[in-house]
C-alpha cells in the first residue's frame, strides 16, 4: 500500500520501492525515480529521488531519431518516518521546490562543463577580444612579474587603477606563482620552476593563465566576476552536451538544437544573430567546425572532454 | 479479425488532425489536447476547446521537468461542465475497447511502461547513468482480437513535413497488456467521457 494523504506519502512496505517510485512520480514527474533508499538515523529510511528527462540528441544530417533519458541524479532525499502504527510517512516537498531543485541540477551539470570546456579550450579562446579583454589585467601581472623580479604593488596599483589588481595577486600568491612579502611581489616556486623550462614571456603566459584557469575557475569566475570565462565554453558546450551524452564524436547539430540546449540547460535565450557570431569565432580556432547551417566537434576537443566529463560523472 | 484497411483510414484521417508534439517532454500534454479535439470534432462541445496555456496550468506542466498527472484529472474537470475526466489504472483490455469504441468518450490516454522503448525501430531510445527512461504516453485507436494499433507521438515527432503522416504503431495484445497494465508497476489510463442522459423513466425509478 502506498498513498498520498494531505502532503503525505503513507506506505507499509519499504520494500515496495515500484510502487513507491510510481506514487511518487504521479505527483511529480513521469521522469522521477528512486536511486537509492536506505537505513537512516532514528529508524527512518532516507529516499534519494532522482530525475530522467527526455531529450532529442539525433543527428541533423543523418536523422538518426535518437532519444536520450538524461538521468540528473539525485535531487532531494525524502525522510520515510516510522508512525510506530505499522506504516511510514514522508513529508512531501511541493512540486515546485522540486523542480527548482531538478533545474539547480541541470544548471550545475551544465556548469561542471564548462569547467571542463575551459580547461579543454583556453588555449584556443582566451585570445579572443572579449576574453583577452576581461583577463588583461589578469595577463598583464603575469607578463610584467616574469619580466621584473621584483615589482612593487604600489607600482601595479598605479597602472591598474583597479580593485581587482589585489584579488588576482592573492590567487596568483595562492597559486605559487608569486609571493608578496613587505609589499614587493617575487617569483614564487611554480615561477621559478618555469624558469628551468627555459619558457619564453608568451610560453609563459600562456601556461600560467591555463594553470590559473584549471586551479582557480570558480574563484575567477564568480568571486572576481571574469564571465567571460565561461562564455565561449558555454556556447561551445551547447554542441558539445548533446555529443557527449550521446557519446558520439561525429555528431551533427543545427544551430536550432544549440539555441535549444543554450535555453534548457543554461537558462539562455540566444538570438540565433548572436549564437551565429559565437560559432563563427569558435570556428576560427578550431574549437567546433561548421558546415552550413551544421556544426560539428573538433574530436580531439571532443575525446579530452568527455574524458574529464566521465571522471565528474556529469555526462548524464 | 485483423485491423482492415477502414480501420487504417480513420486512424490516419484522425491522426493528420493532431497537433504535433513539438518537445521532447510533451507526450501527454499534446496527447491530452489532440483527444479533447478528436471528441469535440465528434460531440461538437466548445467546452472541450483549449488552448495550449490553458492544458499546460491544467497538467502543471514545467519545460524539461513534464506534468503532473496525479492532479490532471480534478483540475481538467475543474474547467468541464458537461463531461467527466476519469483516470484509473488496473483495467482490463475489453474496458480499453469499450473506451475507444463508444461514440461519448475520448481515446484513452494510456502510459506504457519504459520497456516499450524497446519495441520501437524508428526511433531510439539511450538511458542514463542510472538506467532509466520515462514511461511513454500513447493513444489506442483500435483493438482486435490479437493487435492493438495504436498512436506513439515520438513517431511524427520525428517526421519530416507538415501533416502527421506516420504509419501507426502495432503491438500484440499480449505485448501490449504487458507494458500497460501487466508489468509489476500498475499503468494509468485517462479518458473524457460525457455521463449517458438519463431517460425520464429512469431519473422516476
Amino acid at each position: 500500500m502506498s498513498e498520498i494523504r494531505n502532503g503525505y506519502l503513507i506506505f507499509n512496505d519499504p520494500n515496495a520501492i515500484g510502487e513507491l517510485e510510481y506514487t511518487l512520480s504521479e505527483r511529480y514527474t513521469r521522469g522521477l525515480y528512486i536511486q537509492d533508499h536506505y537505513q537512516a538515523s532514528n529508524d527512518r529510511i532516507a529516499v534519494e529521488v532522482g530525475v530522467a528527462f527526455p531529450k532529442d540528441v539525433s543527428d541533423c544530417r543523418e536523422r538518426d531519431n535518437v532519444i536520450k533519458h538524461i538521468n540528473v541524479g539525485a535531487v532531494e532525499t525524502l525522510y520515510a518516518e516510522p508512525t510506530g502504527e505499522g506504516y511510514y510517512e514522508i513529508d512531501l516537498p511541493e512540486r515546485s521546490d522540486l523542480h527548482s531543485e531538478f533545474v539547480k541540477q541541470r544548471h550545475k551539470i551544465a556548469s561542471k562543463l564548462d569547467y571542463s570546456m575551459a580547461k579543454a579550450i583556453y588555449s584556443d579562446v582566451y585570445q579572443l577580444d572579449p576574453v583577452n579583454n576581461q583577463l588583461n589585467s589578469l595577463i598583464q601581472i603575469v607578463r610584467w612579474t616574469r619580466k621584473e623580479s621584483e615589482l612593487r604593488v604600489e607600482r601595479l596599483d598605479g597602472i591598474q587603477r583597479s580593485s581587482n589588481t589585489r584579488d588576482y595577486l592573492r590567487v596568483l600568491e595562492d597559486l605559487n606563482f608569486l609571493r608578496i612579502k613587505d609589499g614587493v611581489i617575487y617569483p614564487g616556486e611554480r615561477a621559478e620552476a618555469a624558469d628551468m623550462q627555459d619558457l619564453t614571456l608568451d610560453e609563459y603566459e600562456k601556461a600560467v593563465v591555463g594553470t590559473v584557469i584549471e586551479e582557480s575557475y570558480n574563484t575567477l569566475r564568480d568571486q572576481l566576476n571574469l564571465r567571460m570565462l565561461n562564455h565561449f565554453p558555454k556556447f561551445a558546450n551547447s554542441y558539445y552536451y548533446s555529443a557527449i551524452q550521446k557519446r558520439d564524436r561525429d555528431l551533427w547539430l543545427d544551430t536550432e538544437a544549440l539555441r535549444k540546449n543554450l535555453y534548457y540547460e543554461w537558462g539562455d535565450d540566444v538570438d540565433p544573430l548572436v549564437l551565429d557570431d559565437k560559432l563563427r569565432k569558435l570556428e576560427e580556432v578550431d574549437v567546433i567546425r561548421r558546415d552550413g547551417d551544421y556544426v560539428t566537434g573538433n574530436p580531439d576537443i571532443y575525446d579530452e572532454v568527455a574524458t574529464d566529463a566521465s571522471t565528474q560523472a556529469i555526462a548524464d | 479479425m485483423t485491423i482492415s484497411q477502414s480501420d487504417y483510414d480513420r486512424y490516419q484521417s484522425k491522426v493528420s488532425q493532431f497537433d504535433r508534439q513539438n518537445n521532447e517532454d510533451t507526450c501527454l500534454l499534446i496527447g491530452l489536447k489532440n483527444i479533447l479535439d478528436e471528441l469535440n470534432n465528434r460531440v461538437e462541445d466548445s467546452e472541450l476547446e483549449f488552448e495550449r496555456d490553458d492544458l499546460e496550468d491544467i497538467c502543471d506542466y514545467y519545460p524539461g521537468f513534464g506534468c503532473s498527472a496525479e492532479f490532471l484529472p480534478q483540475q481538467l474537470e475543474a474547467e468541464l461542465t458537461r463531461h467527466n475526466v476519469e483516470k484509473e489504472s488496473e483495467r482490463e483490455l475489453d474496458d480499453l475497447d469499450q473506451i475507444i469504441s463508444s461514440e461519448s468518450k475520448s481515446y484513452p490516454l494510456v502510459e506504457l511502461d519504459q520497456q516499450y522503448f524497446e519495441e520501437v525501430d524508428s526511433y531510439q531510445v539511450q538511458s542514463g547513468t542510472h538506467g532509466r527512461k520515462l514511461p511513454h504516453i500513447v493513444i489506442p485507436f483500435k483493438i482486435n482480437s490479437d493487435r492493438v494499433l495504436f498512436f506513439d507521438p515520438y513517431e511524427d515527432f520525428y517526421e519530416i513535413g507538415g501533416e502527421n503522416g506516420a504509419p501507426p504503431k502495432e503491438l500484440t495484445k499480449t505485448k501490449f497488456f504487458e507494458l500497460w497494465s501487466g508489468r509489476a508497476e500498475k499503468r494509468w489510463t485517462l479518458w473524457i467521457e460525457r455521463p449517458e442522459q438519463r431517460t425520464l423513466g429512469a431519473t422516476n425509478e
